[in-house]
């Protein structure tokens, strides 16, 4: 759960060396150039999610839903790892920003969450994306050996020529297999093939909950940013009569006090300015006594 | 400037005497691993060590442990090989893991009072500590297997 990608929408769509001197396999199936039809679930849907391949071996793959203990940060790599013939020692994961890229086709391309819907509408897409990316690996490493891809076979991060029994790992076979053009049908795995899909597998987000390592909404922080805590009414549907913010101004940290349509906003450096007792207490006559 | 000491580091940090630790560990010093939840000590997300005992950050006033040993979970063990860590991995404890920060914490201070406590024992140490998953069996369990106890199946 670490750290959380930025990538623009352009960066996306490129394959190419990354910043850290490892290889983005940003390929993406056919079709997916915008999120397409709520109704067309199948092959040629968009790709939701996106694998990149270091120089090491490391397979980090990018999940574009919401990890709330239901196991996604987990389930959908299994699925993109099965497909791809990945060491599952050597993938690791990476939270992906709000972007159209990851929504779900059949939600009208809706980047959420929920009502147990990530598995159900979005296996065979992730699936697809994982066999499309074995199946360059596989013939970056045919070309390699001048041989036809039909005689080679992905196995555990490694290509292999059955014949000579020659092996080259993805790690050496990344740049080039970024290069290639993204396979329209690729071959998905009969299920009798599966390694992952379908196993009891140990969560990959555990260790980081279990060190404080793991990055929550309330444990972002961005340059520049404030905090905004609102008071809003005791009472149900009460409204701001008036309020004054002069008090609450002179907390130290406090930067701005603003009405909002549910309370009072109050805006400042850090998340305790605004609960500090004398803030609430200051604030706290602000309440509508109209509709009480 | 309040002087503490965090996980084995001394600090001296510019707030208001009354700020609670809790707010000073994640925005002074940046180590977000101990958890904002209720803000009232009802929950147990935000719990600490201050010299060794278990204690909800949220309403500990930062002057009151002015020149204290304070552990929070990055400092509980060097790389994540606490006995407690590796426990809560084998067991698979946390689902959403918001609180899991808090629960170490809590357990860790009762291995160190009680290297091998019953079930019992667990139960009223590990009160204080809500999880909204539903982890109570797992975390009993992980508790026991760190104490090298029979892992009794978590059942009760």
């Amino acid at each position: 759960m670490s750290a959380i990608v930025n990538l623009s929408r352009r960066g996306f769509l490129k394959a190419g060396v990354t910043a850290g001197g490892g290889l983005l396999l940003g390929f993406h199936v056919p079709g997916s150039r915008r999120v397409v039809a709520a109704n067309a679930p199948s092959a040629q849907a968009t790709l939701n999610s996106w694998i990149r391949i270091a120089r090491d071996g490391t397979v980090t793959i990018i999940v574009g839903q919401s990890e709330m203990g239901q196991g996604v940060m987990t389930s959908i790599p299994m699925i993109i790892a099965d497909e791809l013939e990945a060491e599952w020692a050597k993938v690791r994961i990476e939270q992906a920003p709000a972007h159209p890229a990851y929504g779900d086709p059949m939600r009208g391309g809706e980047q959420s969450t929920n009502g147990s819907r990530s598995i159900r509408n979005m296996l065979t897409l992730w699936r697809r994306a994982g066999a499309a990316a074995r199946e360059m690996l596989v013939t970056a490493g045919a070309k390699q050996w001048g041989v036809s891809p039909d005689e080679c076979f992905a196995e555990q991060n490694t290509v292999i020529h059955r014949r000579s029994g020659r092996k080259l790992s993805y790690g050496e076979l990344a740049d080039k297999a970024a290069e290639l053009p993204v396979p329209k049908e690729p071959k998905l795995k009969s299920p009798d093939q599966f390694r992952l899909i379908g196993k009891a597998v140990a969560r990959l987000d555990t260790p980081d909950k279990v060190t404080g390592r793991g990055v929550y909404g309330i444990d972002v922080n961005v340059p520049g940013m404030l905090i905004a805590t609102v008071q809003r009414c005791p009472v149900f549907g009460g409204k701001v009569a008036s309020f004054d913010a002069t008090k609450a101004k002179a907390v130290k940290g406090v930067r701005h006090v603003v009405q909002i349509s549910s309370g009072v906003a109050v805006v400042a450096d850090s998340y305790w300015a605004p609960k500090e007792p004398e803030t609430r207490s200051r604030s706290r006559g602000t309440k509508d006594r109209t509709r009480n | 400037m309040i002087p503490i000491i965090v996980n084995g580091k001394k600090y001296q940090v510019d707030v208001d005497s009354g700020t609670p630790l809790l707010w000073v560990l994640r925005e002074n010093l940046g180590l977000t691993g101990t958890k904002f939840g209720c803000g009232i000590a009802q929950c147990g997300a935000c719990t600490v060590h201050v010299d060794g005992q278990p204690t909800r950050s949220c309403i500990t006033a930062i002057e009151a442990v002015k020149g204290k040993k304070i552990t929070t979970i990055e400092g509980l063990s060097a790389n994540g090989n606490h006995p407690l860590q590796k426990a809560w991995i084998a067991e698979e404890v946390p689902q959403c893991g918001y609180c899991q920060s808090g629960q170490i914490m809590s357990a860790a201070a009762l291995l160190a009072a009680k290297p091998k406590p019953s079930d019992t024992d667990i139960d009223a140490a590990m009160s204080g500590n809500i999880c909204r998953c539903g982890t109570y069996q797992r975390i009993r369990r992980a508790i026991h297997r760190a104490a090298g106890n029979l892992v009794q199946g978590g059942a009760k």
